[in-house]
This record gives C-alpha cells, sequence and structure tokens, in this order.
C-alpha cells in the first residue's frame, strides 16, 4: 500500500499533533512543535487540491481574458477619441493570457487604476477582475482555513 | 520557554542578570553591586522582546529596590522596519509631561554589545495583559465590562492620546503629514515599503485594495496623536483601570480616525459586540466625543479599516518573508504564509466582492 503525497502529509501532520507535540516538554518547542503540525496540515491540503485548483484557475483566466477584451473594444468603439483606452490595458491582458496566471491581473488593475478607475470601461473591468479573484480567492481559503 | 538566541556580540541571556547589574550600578547611583531578581521574558511576541526584573541596591544610606522592564531589539523580529527603539525611547520621554499613561523610560542603549541588542530600560508598571486572542482574556474583558469600569478607563486612554498636545510634547520628530490626504498616502506609502521589502510576490486583490486607497484617500482635517494599535493586549490593566498603554511601536502624527478605527473593526474583537473585547459601542462614541471634542467619522473609519486590511497582509507578508529569507525560524513565521491568504480575503470582502 501506498499513499498519496497528501494522505502522507496528512498522516504526518496528525502524527505530529497526536503523538510528538503532547510529548514535548518544553513550552516554546512544543509550541513549534504544533506549528509544523498545522504547516502539514495545511500543505497536504494544498497537494490535494492542487491540479483541480490549477485547472480552475486556468479556466477563470481564460474567461477573464474574453471578457476584458470585449470591454476594452467596446470602450474603443465608444469613444470619440478611439485612443481613448491606453494600450498599457491591452498589453497587461494579453499578458495574463499568456501566462495562464491570476496573479498577472495586478498588472491590469495597476494600468486600470493608472488610466482612470471612474471610466465606465475600467468600471466594467474592474468588476470582472474581482468576479475572477472572488472566485481565486475562495479556492486559496479552502486551503487557508 | 527557551528564548531565542539573541544575535551580535552581546552577552548571552544566561548571563543577562550579571549584565544588567553592571549596567545599572552607576545609572542608578549604587554604592555597590546591583543585585537582579525574578528576571523573566514575559512575551513570545513577534517584535520586541520584553524581560522584566527586580533590581536591589544600595545608594549608601538606604537600601532600594525597583521593578524595571527591559524591551530588546533583536534585529530579526517583525515590523523591526517600522519600529525604532531609539524613536520609542524618544516618544516615551515626551509623554512623560502629558497625560498619557505610559511607561517611563529610563536609559536607551544603542550598543548591541553592552546589553545584547539595542535596548531601552524602563519602569515595570503593575499590571496584567490578557490576550484577547484567547478564551480566559475574553472572558477576563467580557466581567471586566459586566463591572462597568474598564469600559471608561479604556476609552479615556484614547482620549488622552488623542488630547495631547504634540507640538508642546515635542512629538513634531514623527513626522506632520501635510493638509489633505497625506496623512493617508503616507500610511499606504509606509506598508507598501513593507510589503515591497518582504520579497512576496504580492496578488492582485492587493493591488485593487493599493489602487482603491490611493484613490479614495480621505482628507484629514484633524492631527493628533495616534498611537496606531491601540486594543486589549496592548494595555496594562490594574484594579479594572489602564495602568500603562503599551507596544508604542507604530505611533504617528496623524487621523484619530485611525485609531478609533482601530477600536470599531471587527478585527479585534471576538463573538462578542463589545469593542475591543470590552467596551459598549455607546459608551465609547459618547465618552470619546464628550473627552476629546472630536466627532467620529464612521465613513473615514470605514476607509481606515481598508488601511487596516492592507497593513495586516503587509504584516504577514513581512512575517512570511522572515522565515522564507532563513532571518527567523520561529514557525509561527512560517504559518503567517496562510495568515496572508485570510488577510486577502477580508480585503476583498470589505472592497465589496
Amino acid at each position: 500500500m501506498s499513499l498519496d503525497d497528501h494522505e502522507l502529509l496528512s498522516r504526518l501532520a496528525d502524527t505530529v499533533r497526536t503523538q510528538i507535540a503532547p510529548a514535548v516538554d518544553d513550552e516554546y518547542a512544543r509550541t513549534q512543535a504544533f506549528m509544523v503540525s498545522v504547516i502539514l496540515h495545511r500543505l497536504a491540503k494544498q497537494a490535494q487540491l492542487s491540479d483541480e485548483h490549477r485547472t480552475a484557475e486556468t479556466a477563470d483566466v481564460a474567461a477573464l481574458a474574453d471578457q476584458l477584451d470585449a470591454v476594452m473594444a467596446r470602450a474603443r468603439t465608444a469613444a470619440e477619441d478611439a485612443g481613448d483606452v491606453p494600450e498599457s490595458v491591452g498589453n497587461a491582458v494579453a499578458h495574463m493570457r499568456s501566462q495562464a496566471s491570476i496573479a498577472a491581473a495586478s498588472e491590469i488593475i495597476e494600468a486600470l487604476y493608472g488610466w482612470d478607475a471612474s471610466h465606465p470601461a475600467a468600471e466594467s473591468a474592474l468588476a470582472a477582475i474581482r468576479f475572477a479573484l472572488r472566485s481565486d480567492i475562495d479556492r486559496r481559503m479552502e486551503i487557508a482555513r | 520557554m527557551n528564548a531565542p538566541a539573541v544575535r551580535g556580540s552581546g552577552p548571552d541571556d544566561r548571563d543577562l542578570a550579571g549584565v544588567l547589574g553592571e549596567y545599572l550600578r552607576d545609572r542608578l547611583g549604587a554604592s555597590g553591586p546591583v543585585g537582579i531578581g525574578s528576571l523573566e521574558r514575559i512575551a513570545v511576541g513577534w517584535s520586541h522582546e520584553t524581560w522584566l526584573f527586580d533590581a536591589a541596591w544600595s545608594d549608601g544610606i538606604d537600601e532600594q529596590r525597583q521593578g524595571f522592564c527591559l524591551r530588546r531589539d533583536p534585529g530579526n523580529a517583525l515590523l523591526r522596519q517600522e519600529s525604532d527603539l531609539a524613536q520609542q525611547f524618544r516618544v516615551l520621554r515626551c509623554l512623560e509631561s502629558t497625560a498619557v499613561a505610559a511607561p517611563r523610560a529610563f536609559w536607551y542603549e544603542p550598543d548591541p554589545a553592552v546589553l545584547g541588542a539595542p535596548a531601552i530600560v524602563m519602569e515595570r508598571v503593575v499590571g496584567e495583559c490578557p490576550s484577547p486572542w484567547r478564551r480566559a482574556g475574553r472572558e477576563y474583558y467580557a466581567a471586566a465590562a459586566e463591572r462597568g469600569v474598564l469600559p471608561a478607563s479604556f476609552t479615556d486612554a484614547l482620549a488622552a492620546v488623542h488630547n495631547v498636545d504634540w507640538k508642546a510634547a515635542g512629538l513634531e520628530f514623527l513626522g506632520v503629514p501635510r493638509a489633505g490626504s497625506d496623512f493617508a498616502q503616507r500610511e499606504i506609502a509606509k506598508w507598501q515599503t513593507l510589503i515591497d521589502d518582504s520579497g512576496h510576490p504580492g496578488h492582485p486583490i492587493l493591488a485593487d485594495l493599493i489602487g482603491w486607497l490611493k484613490h479614495n484617500a480621505p482628507p484629514t482635517d484633524q492631527l493628533t496623536l495616534v498611537h496606531g494599535a491601540f486594543r486589549t493586549g496592548n494595555v496594562l490593566i490594574h484594579d479594572d483601570q489602564v495602568s500603562a498603554i503599551l507596544d508604542w511601536e507604530l505611533q504617528v502624527i496623524g487621523d484619530p480616525m485611525y485609531d478609533v478605527a482601530y477600536m470599531l473593526t471587527e478585527l479585534n474583537r471576538e463573538g462578542t459586540e463589545l469593542l475591543s473585547n470590552v467596551v459598549p459601542r455607546e459608551l465609547f462614541f459618547d465618552r470619546y466625543q464628550q473627552a476629546t471634542g472630536i466627532e467620529i467619522d464612521e465613513e473615514r473609519c470605514a476607509y481606515f479599516q481598508l488601511l487596516y486590511a492592507m497593513r495586516s497582509a503587509a504584516f504577514w507578508m513581512s512575517a512570511a518573508g522572515l522565515y522564507a529569507d532563513g532571518s527567523n525560524s520561529d514557525l509561527r513565521l512560517a504559518r503567517t504564509h496562510w495568515s496572508i491568504t485570510v488577510a486577502l480575503e477580508r480585503a476583498a470582502t470589505e472592497l465589496g466582492y
């Protein structure tokens, strides 16, 4: 019989919590041992959910990039001045799409605030990004809570 | 408990009593050796080390005895960039002439070779400091709230901070924000620096939060001394009265609503409507406004609560970074890797998503 990584980590966390930490007399070392258990438990969850989260993130990023491209295209069409939407926003969206990582949304957000966060297109873009970020943080909270 | 090893070329903790006796001999005007007793490290905090001890000596006429508190900066603690013992010492000396309940600071020793690390020696104030994060602490504060004395004293202690004539007290060296939104912008910049220094890659929620904070920074119409972390757990209590406000690490001249927001935030209470676990909201509003003449602006407080979300994220990023770069081996710091997620989730919720 063998254990998956997350099962092994989870088993180790339980062993440290129930057998090792309580046997440590020194208060500081005992607290540290309990911390080991907590950290192993988090890592176990991370290992367990890693593939599922990565798949969800990839899908979310692709959908978000499509939405943002559409928002910016509408803004360009609507704007009297075709240069109204800064190039930095479009570049940041393209970068996020190529990275397939929600972390790259930071660059878009900074570009939007650097442009005009109260512009209707920027507001729409931020709303779409926030929707995707809510999903991302909810996934992260499955591990952190 | 084993104290973490002290950095630098100073004395080992095992010799600390002897070193303190030598350090205090001339300073206390002792005619002979200074005896150090009951030396204990009381807090396993993430910032400065805190030690309590009693000193006994003869001044040539009478036998003297006094309790002291030693704060040392090990150089690898949380908020090391923001918390300068030299500044703390100066602030505490400035507060001596005010109505603020703060410990008297006697000596600042910058040379790490003398006391093992840069350190302040200050008076040992009578009182206890139950942790509001533990059940026993919360029960303590709930019982004190029932008795009704501590809620008033706690509120008065904050009002005293905000009533300080900071110019007369010599506190201008803390930096005085310009008119407008400079105070908020300064705080954002301060925590941005801590985040940048942490080595953490950041997260888009943080980028959104910072962008929002910069674009919505409120003007500050009144400047006061601001403690920066006024809550239960950071004050000493004796006979249901605040005997000393502790943790003078984040004080600034700024918007008093920054402290008030910290009173109002849900972050500083667990399972209770009592502000900071001890003060009924209505009592706080009435008493604080009457004592200070400052009207509580809940809209500005809401803004500062979002600034606290940024500050929390910065704290945890800095803490996790200390473990990640090998400067501190305390595993509680390693665990804060996931506290960052919790802080970001709270920020997302407060931003409305």
